[in-house]
């Protein structure tokens, strides 16, 4: 009986790490676009979000686990799931898709959205920090795993930074001083940017 | 290995509250919830190869719900 117990803990530990894993690991595949890989991480956040409430509920169901510790976990993950919706808004909006009629990337960043940006970006940021900072939440995890989580949220902040910088160096469009008009060569440096997200 | 065995001692102390029959059914039932869970999973992951961005973000806008969801159903104990 010690030992069946002994298997079914590796098993259920084993699936939980893997299961992390994978949401933590897989950015949308090698030879996925920038833009593909960056939503693919979007969906991917709320993936790991889903995984880890149902996880905890059923901890809570099966008496492994307090109601009010959960709840307390729940709340930062919850937390971290609507920094990561407003992203995901965020990147289904026209001002980010809009692509004009020579091929340009044309994204109607105003001056709202690109505060709107920096605050999303802090706000993930922040909230991811907070939900790595509880390792009672995930006290599974592996270190390899932690150190990507904390390399994504480094690289979150470095690609807010790098898409400011580049923003801030677009010229504005004449009588429309709050739209930058991006071309295809910058659109290449901005997709370099976005690499940060998946490296 | 080590890290594993270390792992499964911490994740499942909780288990030692509960005796005999009940225990071992508490780690059946987390066991088949944590599998069922990872199939779900991959298969969700798996997905971003097979559609496209448009297809991604209406993935995750469902993924975003049943996260919501979840946390409601958690919340309300």
């Amino acid at each position: 009986m010690k030992i069946y117990k002994q298997l079914l803990r590796g098993a259920c530990l084993g699936v939980i790490t893997f299961a992390l894993l994978v949401t933590s690991a897989c950015w949308g595949g090698a030879s996925a676009s920038p833009s593909h890989k960056l939503i693919s991480q979007l969906d991917n956040n709320a993936i790991a979000a889903r995984e880890a409430q149902l996880t905890l509920k059923e901890l809570v169901d099966l008496k492994l686990f307090a109601q009010e510790s959960a709840q307390a976990l729940g709340g930062k993950v919850e937390g971290f799931r609507a920094a990561n919706r407003q992203l995901i808004d965020f990147a289904d909006s026209p001002e980010f898709k809009s692509v004009g009629p020579n091929g340009e990337r044309v994204i109607t960043f105003t001056v709202a959205g690109k505060i709107k940006a920096e605050q999303l970006a802090e706000i993930l940021k922040t909230t991811a920090q907070a939900v790595l900072a509880s390792k009672d939440l995930f006290p599974n995890i592996s270190d390899a795993a932690r150190a990507k989580w904390t390399a994504l949220i480094q690289a979150v902040d470095q690609t807010a930074k790098l898409a400011i910088q580049l923003i801030n160096q677009l010229k504005t469009k004449p009588n429309t001083p709050t739209a930058f008009v991006i071309a295809p060569a910058d659109i290449e440096l901005l997709n370099h940017a976005k690499e940060a997200f998946v490296e | 290995m080590n890290n594993t065995i270390t792992i499964a001692k911490q994740q499942l102390t909780a288990a030692e509250g509960l005796t005999g029959i009940d225990q071992l059914f508490a780690i059946i039932a987390l066991g088949q919830f944590l599998l069922g869970r990872g199939f779900i999973v991959l298969s969700d992951v798996q997905a971003h190869g097979a559609l496209d961005d448009q297809g991604v973000l209406d993935a995750a806008k469902a993924h975003d719900a049943e996260a919501a969801e979840a946390w409601k159903a958690l919340s309300n104990g």
